[in-house]
């Protein structure tokens, strides 16, 4: 008998005996858990000793159990019920929480849907349903979105684990609907720890530095040798992120809508079809990524479960599933990510109602491997295809012709039960509705309450200084030592790049892509993160993250979403956070770090509904600590929104940099004395108390009338105000197409320092042609103040009341927005 | 004549997409070709005029960009059937990975006609890779404008012949056909501008006997002046021109290139 047909979980084992099984085996299943598949088990005593197989779950069961239902595959506290109380004493609010997932992000792109379904206007195709979400594109195409976290691995392996972050997600969405979509365009949005020289490390530790460059290296080395171009991003920095560092990894790609086999976009597996591994051999590797990834990193954390990734044979398991997808050879397809082929075929097994396969048939790497192990090995580069019997030679033929593995391990059935054998040896049989469906649910505590917080006191400013330093800062800086290290042309398609002008140096707020040559319809990506406003109010982070996204997609010039107008807009969410589960003594603030994430998705379903943008895919990585000893780091609770819209015609988008001198510069949106969590206030140490708020109709109003400003061609740039507010944004302008800026700010408002550094969302800085002034005041109204205007001396200058605040030659900006460029 | 363009494909070979609408966009008759049936000589080269290796990194770039390609180049069935179409007047482009393999292969730029490997291309001076648009100027026969605005993305672009005299005679044949320039137009080894590092700034090489180009810069990636980064800015002061850098290039390529005997 070999070791994974072993008893591992007998029938009669007790509460202790159940732990210690699973402390041993590394499975972090918890006692509900255990007991609920011993209970399952005792349902099938019969039925078992008929196949020849021990009562209780064999080895190989067991292990699948514990992929499957790892945090990491089944998001048990993303889907938690939890009871959620907003502040404390008689004013406190509470309410409970059927799954966070559902209530704050599905429910909200359900609301959408149903009011554009209504006006048969529906953009969305599959939302939380498939390994990426699916939108419509063309009557041609649609459009495919992932955004995925690969925090863990790269934590200790950051090149690697960054590199396998990125593929990993590549073929998430390769592997959406019949799969083989064309993948046009990769993101990856690092939150790294800035370097603390003096700082010692923990043991186990990385230097933020060495991680940084891994990750960064490893991005690059997945991006470029696919030929997927790495179009945007962001770095963000914050010391707290020495825990874990965040690797947000994501791709755009284009399915075709009709295959030879049917609707590019759905899968359809029967029964009889054939069960076939496509990519690279399996082998020891791997073997309990699902569960690592799951739970805090420990001094000491071996790196073996990171695999190693293959780019060079990524590429050419992209090009055979293009192939043979085109050919309609596949009818069904799936990544082998967490949990390996008992997740992959686990999931395409649902669609027939059953599978079985012979785990010795499935390529391996020479050495011993025992039957589990096949079947939980995380081995990267493969993807798991059902395809109708007379088409199996014909895709092992486009796969041998690109030198990659593939084998035929077995047949869909409608049987209701994922078996596997061992060559001729039976070694699990699972109930797939138990399997999928038998994870018992967690209830969490959870409460919110506003910090006790004051505004500081700043010592007096020499404003320059204040701006070049700034400039400088590591989230602000210069992003070029990353971007040029990415592919971001290859395919040929890029419109807006990360850096435009005649001398490569504009920030652009979004990427624009054209993916066909033929069209002039493209697509803009941009992200929003802002984890710096979290400790002051999570809610207003998540939707000031969420602002941030809309208003870079609006400054590049796509038209918001409405009924008259119905661009299709898509998003991704992806909350990464401590660990939020409340332990006396192992996590003390749990019931808080939970409220915040509550909070956080509250934010998300409020934007989202308002201004018309339904996420169809997200991600959420709940174990973002670092644990030596007693001691614990945790990464500030952090939100990316990645937001993907329509535009019709590429070449009327906007970058940011300024045209030409003479060009009047208006400020759109109102600036708040908002500095709380502010760029400023980081570089004296401080935190503040106003945090910038997201005020939906006026933010709303702003970019609808930007929207109709840029349809009358009346806009010549636009850039969106963040990190450092308007003083860096008019700094970027001109660093970008190396002009100067005479700039005059309104006597009334805030305070200098309000004007100048303050973060308020939603707010867009313009040029305008002298002849357009007319036009644009017409449509802007007051919502857009004439600020200066674009001088061809390239020096920065803002005046208020009479008073010089910034006097800088361009080169100097430029010179300090290019050293604090960290990597 | 339209032209009959094969653009190799696969193992780790990617621009082939771009390459492939480039070709069409300008009037030649293009069709993608699998690498692997290529190496293995399974593709009839006589039915095309000009062969393009197309970017990417090819096996990976193990053990060298280009080098694991040229060297099944080499030693396969491929190899003899390549050189007897090149004698009977076949042409061959290589861009930037497709430029490492020709090089390594012993095609580029084969002074002594015995195909032994002349040029290296080492890594960029800089030890990274580089995205980033360059300005070149060319030395192509009846190129109407040889000044060229194109993308390079490499890590390994730095043109380093084998010997002096190697070098020497890529200068006396007038081998080094495309050199990077700065903002003034002068030939230029320093970084940005030579992305790679390159002596004498050179960004492309063409064989002794005329038939074999290699470039490092990316002509299929500049065919439409909306690839430019700076067509914004360009577009305002009435100074975009109707197509990229890369289109005027490629013309040349399925026009002049293949008419031409001697260099």
């Amino acid at each position: 008998m070999s070791d994974s047909r072993a008893e591992a979980l007998p029938l009669a084992a007790s509460d202790a005996e159940l732990l210690a099984v699973s402390e041993q085996r590394q499975l972090n299943l918890n006692l509900a858990e255990l007991r609920a598949i011993v209970q399952h088990f005792r349902t099938l005593a019969p039925q078992r000793r008929e196949l020849g197989l021990p009562e209780g779950a064999t080895v190989c069961e067991l292990e699948v159990f514990a992929q499957t239902w790892s945090e990491h595959c089944k998001h048990k506290e993303f889907n938690a019920i939890i009871d959620m109380k907003l502040g404390s004493g008689q004013a406190a609010k509470a309410w409970r929480v059927d799954s966070l997932l559902k209530t704050y992000v599905i429910r909200a792109t359900e609301t959408i849907r149903d009011k554009y379904q209504r006006a048969g206007k529906d953009w969305v195709i599959t939302a939380f349903d498939d390994n990426a979400g699916v939108a419509r594109y063309s009557d041609r195409q649609h459009l495919v979105l992932k955004v995925e976290t690969h925090n863990a691995p790269s934590a200790i392996e950051p090149k690697t684990g960054a590199t396998t972050g990125l593929l990993g997600c590549q073929r998430d969405a390769l592997g959406t609907g019949k799969g083989g979509a064309r993948l046009i365009a990769g993101m990856d949005v690092l939150c790294f720890a800035p370097p603390q020289p003096g700082v010692p490390l923990l043991p186990g530790q990385l230097d933020p530095e060495v991680v940084a460059r891994g990750v960064v290296e490893g991005i690059a080395a997945a991006g470029n040798l696919t030929g997927v171009p790495t179009v945007a991003g962001a770095v963000v920095y914050d010391r707290r992120y020495a825990a874990k560092p965040l690797v947000h990894c994501g791709t755009l790609a284009l399915l075709p809508a009709e295959y030879p086999s049917g609707p590019g976009h759905l899968k359809v597996v029967r029964p009889g079809d054939r069960v076939v591994v496509v990519g690279g051999p399996t082998g020891l590797d791997g073997v309990h990524g699902a569960t690592f990834s799951s739970a805090a990193l420990k001094t000491g954390q071996s790196a073996s479960v990171v695999p190693p990734g293959n780019p060079a044979l990524q590429r050419r398991l992209l090009d055979v599933l293009e192939r043979a997808c085109a050919r309609g050879l596949v009818l069904g397809c799936t990544d082998n990510g967490a949990g390996g082929l008992a997740s992959s075929v686990g999931e395409l097994a649902q669609l027939s109602g059953g599978a079985h396969i012979d785990v010795r048939k499935v390529p391996a790497k020479p050495g011993q491997i025992s039957a589990w192990q096949l079947l939980l090995s995380e081995s990267q580069e493969r993807m798991t295809l059902a395809v109708a019997p007379e088409h199996v030679a014909a895709v092992l033929q486009l796969a041998s012709e690109q030198r990659i593995f593939a084998a035929d391990i077995g047949a869909f059935d409608a049987s209701g039960v994922f078996a596997v054998a061992d060559g001729g040896e039976r070694v699990a049989h699972l109930d797939l509705g138990f399997l999928h469906g038998g994870v018992p649910r967690k209830h969490l505590q959870a409460q919110w309450l506003p910090p006790i917080v004051r505004e500081p006191e700043l010592p007096p400013l020499d404003l320059d200084q204040t701006l070049l330093q700034l400039l400088a800062s590591p989230n602000i800086a210069s992003r070029e030592g990353v971007i040029r290290r990415y592919d971001h042309e290859v395919q040929g398609g890029s419109v807006l790049k990360p850096l435009m002008g005649e001398l490569g140096l504009a920030p652009q707020d979004a990427a624009v892509l054209r993916p066909d040559p033929d069209s002039w319809q493209g697509l803009a990506i941009a992200h929003g993160i802002c984890p710096k406003y979290g400790d002051l109010d999570p809610y207003e982070m998540a939707a000031g993250a969420f602002d941030e996204a809309v208003r870079a997609l609006v400054s590049v010039g796509a038209q918001l979403p409405s009924l008259q107008h119905a661009t299709p807009w898509v998003g991704c969410d992806n909350f990464c956070v401590p660990d939020s589960v409340y332990h006396p003594e192992h996590n003390s603030d749990g019931r808080k770090k939970l409220g915040a994430l509550v909070r956080m998705a509250e934010a998300l379903f409020d934007q989202s509904v308002y201004f018309d943008v339904p996420m169809i895919s997200g991600k959420d990585s709940m174990k973002n600590d670092f644990r030596a000893g007693a001691l614990k780091l945790s990464v500030p609770p952090t939100l990316l929104v990645t937001l993907v819209a329509q535009v019709p015609d590429v070449r009327h988008v906007l970058s940011s940099e300024w045209k030409a001198a003479g060009d009047l510069i208006y400020l759109v949106g109102a600036t708040y004395d908002e500095l709380g969590g502010s760029e400023l206030y980081a570089l004296f140490g401080k935190l503040g108390a106003r945090v910038p708020k997201v005020r939906r109709p006026q933010a709303k109003t702003a970019y609808l009338k930007h929207n109709t400003a840029h349809g009358q061609g009346l806009l010549q740039s636009s850039h969106d105000l963040s990190d450092g507010g308007l003083a860096v944004a008019l700094a970027e302008c001109c660093i970008g197409a190396g002009l100067g800026a005479q700039v005059l700010l309104p006597g009334d408002g805030p305070s200098d320092l309000a004007w100048l550094f303050s973060e308020s969302h939603s707010r867009l800085l313009v040029s305008v042609r002298p002849e357009h002034a007319a036009a644009f005041e017409a449509v802007l109204g007051d919502t857009a103040a004439l600020i200066g205007s674009v001088t061809f001396e390239p020096r920065l200058r803002v005046l208020r009341r009479g008073a010089v605040l910034i006097d800088s030659e361009v080169a100097a900006l430029t010179r300090s927005w290019h050293m604090g460029g960290l990597l | 004549m339209t032209a009959r363009v094969a653009v190799l494909w696969g193992l780790g070979l990617h621009c082939h997409s771009e390459a492939l609408a480039a070709y069409r966009s300008v009037g030649a008759a293009a069709s993608l070709v699998d690498a692997s049936a290529f190496l293995a000589g399974q593709a009839d080269l006589s039915a095309y005029d000009l062969l393009h290796v197309s970017g990417g990194f090819s096996f990976g770039d193990d053990g060298g960009a280009g080098v694991a390609f040229a060297q099944e180049l080499r030693q396969g069935p491929a190899w003899s059937a390549l050189v007897a179409w090149l004698a009977a007047g076949g042409r061959v482009v290589g861009v930037c990975n497709g430029m490492q393999i020709l090089a390594a292969s012993g095609l580029l730029p084969n002074i002594a006609g015995t195909y032994t490997r002349e040029v290296e291309l080492q890594p960029n001076l800089g030890g990274q890779f580089v995205d980033r648009w360059v300005r070149c100027v060319g030395r192509l026969p009846n190129l109407p404008d040889q000044y060229l605005e194109m993308p390079v993305r490499h890590a390994e672009g730095r043109v380093v012949p084998a010997s002096p005299d190697i070098a020497q005679q890529i200068e006396d044949l007038q081998l080094a056909v495309l050199r990077y320039v700065d903002l003034g137009d002068d030939v230029t080894e320093q970084a940005p501008d030579n992305p790679s590092g390159s002596q004498g700034g050179v960004a492309g090489l063409l064989s002794a006997d005329g038939r074999v180009l290699g470039l490092m810069p990316h002509p299929e990636a500049a065919m439409s002046p909306l690839q430019h980064p700076a067509w914004l800015v360009r577009r305002r002061l009435g100074d975009l021109p109707e197509h990229g850098d890369g289109e005027r290039l490629l013309r040349w390529l399925v026009g002049p290139f293949l008419q031409r005997d001697t260099p």
